[in-house]
């Protein structure tokens, strides 16, 4: 990212500006994905709601104009799957029209040509792709459905093609950290960039089984010595917080129009149908107490020698401990053991000093595009 | 009329629009054009976030200027100079373009 949007990114965070807004525009979704951190893909819908409860395309609308009032320039689109809302193409040229820079983020099974032209001319700019594997038979296996990873892999080189710019998410997994270099030889062959994520949470449902995808220590150690060894993350000398943007320049919009610090964070913070996003960005008790929150307010990472090496997520830790502030106690989440391998290896590969510069950049949540 | 002149003439009377291709956001006063493919941020002086602003394809350049030259009180030739000059610039990096009439 260029010194300008990273200054403009601090700006907003400093400033609270919901610069970077993720809206869910449905829940629902072709695949069943085992880690799916909205709800467990087994059942029909999330518990005790329903598709007809979701935004309307007019409130959908509103609300659009409402953020963009507020500051937002980088918006995603996501569920979900975001193409499997109607109204999506409309969503994308109200947002494009206003200003606003959109990413689709996609599993990326239903970019037909059709929908590809569709979504290049509304003005979708950019698309992220969620891949679990570098063949169909892991990825098949763990989004439940024959031949999306065909779909998958040959949507996003349609996509590329076309001229949107596409990135590929990756997520390490059990089922899927011996082919982690395979899936970067296959993005590197159709020239899509990439993410890779050790993250995975607790879904918004309250269920926990797709903890049990994480890979174990010796794997993640595996990974980072080899393959994903350029992807170390970068250090972060002497945080003054461990906060992430949440409530500052990020924002998530659920299906269902609650506002949220982030999309990965589930705590109800006003509801769009009963105020408008400027009262809730503003006034809501839960936002103005994230802001506030300071090093000391994180018990086990205010003394924490890893600190520097740490991805925590404050959704991850939220989901996975029930504290949006904790974990309690060191290692009393999987992003503890995460930061100290982090830790580990950056100190015997770079001794101490900073990584080189590498390519494609690790996962940041200034990444908007 | 000089052939250069014809030419700028017959240039005021077209209509810039903002080009899909740019997002923008107005923050703390400052606005900023997004060129999203090439992440590069562009940020507009008062005078150009106007210019920006007006330009949404139903004004001409020469009526853009009219604006310009009534709101900041300055000379109608000096206004239009500036817009001619803005637009351009705009328009060669793609951030505006020609709608059809």
């Amino acid at each position: 990212m260029g010194a300008h949007l990273v200054r403009l990114q601090n700006q907003a965070f400093e400033q609270c500006i919901p610069i970077n807004v993720s809206f869910e525009v449905t829940l629902r979704c072709n695949l069943k994905c085992a880690h799916c951190y909205n709800f467990d893909r087994g059942l029909a819908y999330f518990p005790d709601r329903s598709r007809e409860e979701e935004l309307t395309d007019a409130e959908i609308h509103r609300i659009l104009d409402e953020i963009r009032a507020e500051g937002c320039l980088f918006l995603s689109f996501t569920g979900g799957e975001a193409l499997l809302r109607p109204g999506l193409t409309q969503f994308i040229c109200h947002a494009v029209e206003a200003g606003m820079a959109v990413t689709i983020k996609s599993n990326g099974s239903l970019l037909g040509k059709e929908t590809v032209d569709r979504i290049v001319d509304a003005g979708a700019s950019a698309l992220d792709v969620s891949l679990y594997g570098s063949e169909p038979g892991t990825h098949d296996a763990f989004v439940q459905i024959p031949g999306a990873f065909c779909r998958t892999v040959e949507g996003a080189r349609r996509a590329h093609e076309a001229g949107v710019r596409v990135r590929f998410s990756f997520l390490i997994l059990r089922q899927n950290s011996h082919q982690m270099e395979a899936m970067m030889e296959l993005a590197a062959g159709l020239g899509i960039p990439y993410n890779v994520d050790p993250q995975i949470s607790t879904r918004h449902d309250g269920s926990r089984s797709s903890l049990d995808n994480r890979v174990d220590r010796e794997t993640l150690d595996r990974l980072f010595h080899g393959p994903l060894r350029p992807l170390l993350p970068r250090v972060q000398e002497g945080r003054a917080t461990v906060q992430c943007s949440c409530a500052r320049s990020v924002c998530g919009i659920s299906a269902f129009g609650e506002v949220y610090p982030c999309i990965g964070a589930p705590v109800p913070s006003g509801n769009l149908r009963r105020s408008p996003f400027h009262d809730i960005w503003w006034n809501s008790g839960t936002l103005r107490w994230i802001r506030d929150l300071r090093l000391e307010d994180f018990p086990a990472c205010r003394s924490c020698t890893h600190r520097d090496h740490c991805r925590r997520s404050s959704g991850v830790i939220l989901n996975n401990t029930g504290l949006y502030n904790g974990p309690e106690v060191f290692g009393g989440d999987w992003t503890c053991m995460q930061a100290e391998v982090f830790h580990r290896i950056h100190d015997e590969t770079y001794g101490g000093k900073d990584a080189p510069a590498v390519h494609p950049k690790p996962p940041s949540d200034v990444l908007p595009l | 009329m000089s052939p250069s002149r014809r030419e700028e003439a017959s240039e005021v009377q077209r209509k810039p629009a903002r080009s899909s291709s740019v997002a923008w956001q107005t923050i703390d006063g400052e606005t900023v054009l997004l060129r999203v493919k090439e992440k590069e941020l562009i940020g507009l002086n008062e005078v150009g976030r106007r210019i920006w602003e007006l330009s949404d394809g139903s004004r001409s350049i020469g009526q853009i200027a009219e604006t310009l030259s009534a709101e900041y009180r300055v000379d109608r030739e000096a206004a239009r100079a500036d817009a001619l000059r803005f637009i351009r610039e705009l328009q060669s990096i793609h951030a505006l373009d020609w709608p059809p009439d």
